[in-house]
């Protein structure tokens, strides 16, 4: 079962190690990440990161595509937590795999000389992320940004207000 | 707020402890231990803070580690965290110790010892000064009193 997507460009961090992790009762947590996945200094490091109990993959975007649509059946009884760099990645993941309709904008934040709204202390978004978000939200795909478990949550519709007004507090 | 906030005196003889945590806490911490052992030199605290890219949150620390000295200590907060992460990966990129578990008694330690023993033996030192720095007063107390 694929329990949720959580977009974090610190991909396996404390908020997604230590508190998403357990909370979803996730038994497998998946990065796709071009970068680190190619990179075997990257790839060893987050992989210290590893939560206790619970199985790591480090796959590019196109393995995470095929492991995910899990011809074999292998992830039937598993809990899979899946984490993405960008919403660009999300949005390849949300596209080719089947079952994968819950994303969560977790961590995207400001790089500089980027015309970003302040979605929330630790989610920035640009007017290319909304439309790609946009097209998420028309396939049926339930998109909410919240930060920690225990920080509230805003559904798609809240940050689209949030957005248009350019961003600050609803 | 930038995370390259130099809160010590600068020696370029004493190896540097570069400590990582999430928020501003590490900041403190150095003033607590400051009020225990006095004025400390070459520490330097990088507080990450929830906005930062990772960019610009490892900049300011790889600014120092290129004229750390030899010996120098990366102390940090929370295993598996974003703090981890980056240590471990400047850890294979500088050849500097990183440790995680930071608190109070581990940074006063570690400024005693920085320099002047092998990775191997600061570790047993950091670890040790952590773990006897842990007791249930309330079962001592009881224990004593009985």
């Amino acid at each position: 079962m694929l329990l949720q997507l959580r977009v974090d460009d610190r991909l396996l961090h404390g908020q997604v190690g230590t508190a998403w992790t357990p909370k979803l009762q996730a038994d497998m947590v998946i990065i796709a990440n071009d970068k680190v996945s190619n990179n075997s200094m990257l790839k060893m490091t987050m992989s210290l990161a590893k939560p206790a109990g619970v199985d790591l993959k480090i796959l590019t975007i196109n393995q995470a595509i095929e492991f995910l649509n899990d011809k074999d059946g292998k992830l039937a009884n598993r809990r899979v937590f899946i984490i993405t760099e960008s919403i660009q990645d999300a949005a390849l993941l949300v596209e080719h795999v089947k079952d994968l309709n819950k994303v969560n904008l977790g961590g995207i934040r400001q790089s500089q000389n980027q015309d970003k709204v302040k979605i929330s202390k630790q989610v920035f978004l640009n007017e290319q992320e909304m439309k790609i978000l946009s097209r998420m939200a028309e396939k049926n795909v339930e998109i909410f940004e919240q930060i920690a478990p225990l920080d509230p949550k805003k559904n798609w519709e809240n940050i689209q207000k949030l957005f248009s007004k350019g961003g600050g507090k609803l | 707020m930038k995370g390259d906030d130099c809160i010590t005196q600068k020696n370029k003889d004493i190896p540097y402890l570069l400590i990582l945590t999430h928020g501003k806490w590490g900041v403190e911490l150095v003033e607590g231990a400051e009020m225990i052992c006095g004025n400390l030199k070459n520490i330097f605290a990088f507080p990450l803070m929830p906005d930062q890219s990772l960019i610009e949150y490892v900049e300011p620390i790889e600014e120092i580690l290129r004229n750390a000295p030899e010996g120098s200590i990366i102390l940090v907060d929370l295993f598996g965290g974003t703090t981890s992460n980056i240590a471990a990966l400047l850890s294979s990129k500088y050849n500097i110790l990183a440790v995680t578990g930071l608190n109070i008694a581990m940074l006063i330690t570690a400024s005693e010892v920085r320099g002047k023993y092998g990775r191997e033996e600061i570790w047993e030192k950091l670890l040790n000064s952590s773990i006897n720095n842990y007791k249930n007063l309330t079962e001592l107390l009881r224990n004593n009193l009985t």
